[in-house]
């Protein structure tokens, strides 16, 4: 338990930092688009967007006028987190769990820095643990310290119910974040109906054993979830077929989340995911 | 035939479906390393190494099979033999054979007599189970061949050792009876034989046969005594052992019928003619019938302990199961 | 406690080579569960697999010495065998190669050993005897008989020309005397061997431990002395080596106490008078040491409990997969 708090201070710190110097501006700007609120009509000016000309008062006034927004007041940020073994899973120092921590520390700092309600969703076969979304970083801090808290040994990644849940509860439209590895399957609906009403977010955790399986003799790996165990021997053809299960895979993914207008991030455990956020924020700020 | 001297111990066995469901049908935690390696609701990776499952699969069957060997090893395997031993003595038969130059004659073709007479030997000696057997060679002198035995491949080699003329040339019936009569005298046998095989007259030697056989006659050994060979002129040839010269030419022979008669009468023996290759056997046919002394046997078993071979097999089997999976496999856990 | 088979040790040698693949093993493992593992688990993964790795090769390694234990046929107990021989069958294995024309024991060894046989001979009227003689294969002078007339003239007859096979193999006189005793007989067996022990081939250990294993009594017979002699050709001139310097034949007592040792038996020096009377001691004590109940006892090949624990520690290994070493593991 102390060294949860010591990480999570760690974290705090560290993410604190990032959050002051480059997130802060960033995240408003990245989850405008949906977001904003009817703020008030003035005239229009050269390099505003045309889409926003309010046409009834335009000719009315007989010069074009334009409808300007602010952001909603309050977003709510909803982060769905898999919680399940697959997790404790990496070839480096740190395994997708605590990556998953790392990069729902920078960003509910930053939303809260923004003044926006963050809530999370824990995970697994089941709705593990469902936080109400609330102001604060002290309400941050606590869903941080519980995400690192998890212990390996749920089991199974229910993204499907995650969805639906996060559909169910969240009544205003809002961001919702997924952090998973996406070693799931059976989520395109729900994850299709969540995409309608909200601003959906897939970040998927990966590493590079994901992909290499290395060059290896006999060894027998239990799959932690499933228990079922696997006799395999890292020859050269084993670590084709391992690679392209896994590309597959991923061609899934991609392909679902796109199909269902959901934005996508890989996140690799050998990443610093800050760097990686950034470099996706400046992304979307562009395409906004 | 397999037996096993603790079966007992083979009951142990009854443990291997169990040991082989902890190693192969049961999650061994301690051989495997958690790494997820599925993806929920989908399976594992679809890694298909067939040659290594079935590598994997032979390794077991090794291993297995020296796990069954040594619990085999437990129960004491061993190979039985069974064994007539013979408790009471046989009887002792010395046969007393002519080797003058007459007996290279050609009467029982191809074989000459002599040839003919050591093959029936043989023949009627690898019958015998018990009877000590002992070789007299007689020509112008006699002497002991092999004593009354019952190492019969050592009667048997001696036997095929012998050669015409390797005794002089003379035939002395005399002396031959005389040195087996004196290799017998100390016999403890119920029943004491001899057969004396020859063709011709006793025209050698300082004992008459008829004295030797009376000898004979008191100490209670019986004489069969068979006369070989045709009469008329039968061609012969045969190499001189002294000097290796090759001899050949006709002989006009024949053996003495009446002494031959006296001495098996004297003796309570029988006297045979054996003139032609079908007579020389039922000959000895009816001497074996004559000779049979009851038989008291003991069957003992013999075990010879194989346990060394299972498990030195077992050790072998386990260790190839071994070396491959960590050598050939590079097995990690 | 009597080791039949010590040759059997050498097999330790590759099961404690064994270290070597297990070493390898262990370092190639190991750098591959840090890459499948991740350095996250460092700390639990090198300590769950050095114990691992230590319990599943130390099983191992402890079951190959415990069968090679087994193999060794190690006895320290006896046990009661039932014993129905009747009579005595005695093969006099005697040596005559040309050492043994030594004068060092009086008149020459071959000659104290054909003394020996006759002195035996007399002392044992009811027993069967047969020689056997040697150089570098054996043959058999004399089969097993009770004629003591054809003894005593094989017996004068001993000499180093009756035979003429190169070379000195003790073995081969051993064996051949366990071939020509006849089967079915339920005489007790027992075979003497006189020689020098001066061997130059075969494997006289091995000869005489199949003496032990068939049950065939053996009593060596030591001939000469170990000041040793010069011998003679049968010019007079004394045999020399290739330098031209003089062969001196010497008694090898050690190597015949290694096969009277590896057969069971006993060692006797025949330049000492007792020897006649001790061994026809013997040989007779082997008819009447069985006893009124037909029971003897034999060395009782003690494998099994070397055997069992050699399975307790496999299945030790076995059941060491079952243990969680930790949460990964």
């Amino acid at each position: 338990m102390e060294e949860i708090s010591r990480k999570v201070k760690q974290l705090h710190f560290v993410s604190r930092k990032l959050v002051d110097t480059i997130f802060a501006g960033n995240y408003r700007s990245v989850f405008k688009g949906p977001g904003l609120e009817f703020d008030e009509v003035r005239e229009y000016s050269d390099g505003d967007d045309t889409r926003f000309i309010d046409w009834n008062v335009s000719s009315r006034m007989g010069t074009p006028y334009t409808k300007t927004f602010r952001e909603e007041r309050e977003v709510v940020l909803q982060v769905l987190v898999d919680t399940s073994s697959s997790l404790f899973f990496s070839s480096g120092s740190i395994n997708k769990r605590e990556l998953a921590g790392h990069i729902f520390a920078i960003i509910a700092l930053a939303a809260v820095a923004n003044n926006d309600k963050v809530g999370s969703l824990l995970f697994s076969d089941h709705v593990e643990e469902q936080i109400q979304p609330r102001k604060g970083k002290k309400h941050v801090l606590k869903q941080i310290t519980q995400i690192l808290a998890v212990k390996e040994g749920r089991k199974g990644s229910n993204l499907a119910l995650a969805c639906k849940t996060a559909a169910q509860t969240m009544k205003r439209r809002g961001i919702c974040l997924i952090l998973s590895d996406f070693r799931t399957s059976h989520y395109k609906t729900e994850l299709t109906l969540l995409a309608r009403k909200h601003d959906v977010i897939a970040i998927r955790l990966t590493d590079p054993l994901d992909r290499d399986f290395p060059a290896s003799g006999l060894v027998s790996l239990e799959d932690p979830e499933s228990g079922e165990s696997l006799n395999v021997m890292g020859t050269g053809r084993m670590r084709q077929q391992y690679r392209d299960f896994w590309e597959h895979e991923r061609y899934l993914w991609h392909r679902d989340c796109q199909a269902a207008g959901v934005d996508t991030l890989e996140i690799s455990t050998e990443d610093d995911p800050a760097v990686k956020l950034l470099h996706f924020f400046e992304r979307r700020k562009k395409k906004a | 035939m397999l037996t096993f001297e603790s079966p007992a111990y083979l009951f142990l066995l009854v443990l291997l479906p169990v040991f082989m469901y902890l190693r192969h049908f049961s999650p061994a935690f301690s051989r495997t390393v958690r790494v997820s390696a599925a993806v929920w609701r989908k399976g594992l990776v679809p890694v298909r190494q067939r040659v290594l499952k079935f590598f994997l699969i032979l390794s077991a069957v090794f291993f297995w099979l020296g796990i069954l060997l040594m619990g085999l090893a437990l129960g004491g395997p061993a190979l039985s033999i069974h064994e007539k031993v013979h408790l009471n003595k046989g009887a002792d038969i010395v046969f007393v054979l002519d080797q003058s130059p007459s007996m290279a004659a050609r009467d029982f073709p191809p074989e000459t007599r002599l040839d003919a007479a050591v093959n029936m030997v043989r023949f009627f000696v690898s019958a015998r189970k018990n009877d000590a057997v002992g070789l007299v060679g007689f020509g112008e002198e006699a002497i002991l061949k092999v004593p009354p035995t019952t190492d019969y491949n050592s009667f048997i080699r001696r036997l095929e050792e012998s050669q015409i003329m390797e005794l002089g040339e003379g035939t002395a019936i005399g002396m031959g009876l005389a040195v087996a009569i004196l290799h017998l005298s100390e016999s403890s046998a119920d029943q004491r034989v001899i057969i004396l095989i020859t063709d011709g007259d006793n025209n050698a030697g300082e004992i008459q046969p008829l004295a030797a056989a009376s000898m004979a006659a008191q100490m209670g050994i019986r004489i069969y005594t068979i006369g070989i060979g045709n009469e008329g002129e039968i061609p012969f040839e045969f190499k001189n052992p002294v000097d290796g010269k090759i001899l050949s030419g006709v002989l006009n022979s024949r053996f003495d019928e009446e002494l031959l008669q006296e001495l098996a009468e004297v003796t309570e023996g029988s006297f045979f003619k054996a003139t032609s290759p079908g007579t020389l056997e039922s000959v000895f046919r009816s001497i074996d019938s004559l000779e049979i002394i009851e038989e008291r046997v003991r069957i003992q078993v013999k075990t010879i302990p194989l346990y060394r071979l299972f498990i030195f097999a077992a050790l072998v089997l386990i260790m190839i199961d071994l070396l491959f999976r960590k050598i050939f496999l590079r097995e990690v856990l | 406690m009597n080791v039949v088979y010590p040759e059997v040790f050498w097999l330790l040698i590759p099961v404690f080579l064994l270290l070597i693949p297990a070493v390898v093993n262990y370092r190639k493992g190991f750098s591959l569960l840090l890459k499948l593992a991740g350095e996250w688990r460092r700390e639990k993964t090198s300590q769950a697999y050095l114990i691992k790795s230590l319990i599943y090769w130390f099983t191992m390694i402890l079951f190959f010495v415990f069968s090679i234990l087994a193999l060794a046929g190690i006895s320290w107990s006896k046990e009661a065998v039932r014993d129905d021989s009747e009579g005595l069958d005695i093969i006099f294995a005697v040596d005559i190669s040309r050492s043994m024309t030594a004068g060092d024991v009086a008149p020459d060894r071959l000659g104290r050993a054909g003394e020996l046989i006759s002195s035996l001979s007399s002392g044992l009227k009811d027993a069967r005897m047969g020689i056997v003689i040697f150089k570098g294969g054996g043959e058999v002078l004399l089969p097993l008989t009770e004629d003591r007339y054809s003894l005593e003239a094989a017996v004068s007859s001993l000499s180093p020309f009756l035979y003429t096979v190169p070379g000195s193999d003790i073995s081969r006189g051993i064996s051949r005397a366990v071939s020509s005793f006849p089967p079915g007989t339920p005489a007790r067996k027992a075979v003497v061997l006189i020689t020098d022990g001066e061997a130059l081939e075969g494997n006289a250990r091995t000869a005489a431990r199949d003496l032990y294993l068939e049950d065939i009594k053996l009593l060596v017979v030591g001939a000469g002395t170990t000041e040793g002699s010069l011998i003679y050709n049968s010019d007079g001139t004394v045999i020399a080596d290739a330098g031209g310097q003089p062969v001196v034949t010497k008694l090898d007592i050690s190597h015949l106490l290694e096969i009277a040792e590896s057969g069971g038996g006993l060692y006797y020096d025949i330049s000492d008078v007792k020897t006649p009377g001790l061994i026809a001691e013997e040989l007779r004590s082997l008819q009447e040491g069985r006893g009124s109940e037909g029971i003897r006892l034999q060395d009782q090949m003690n494998y099994r409990a070397f055997l069992l624990i050699a399975l307790v520690c496999l299945v030790l290994n076995l059941a060491a997969s079952r243990i969680r070493w930790s949460r990964w593991y």
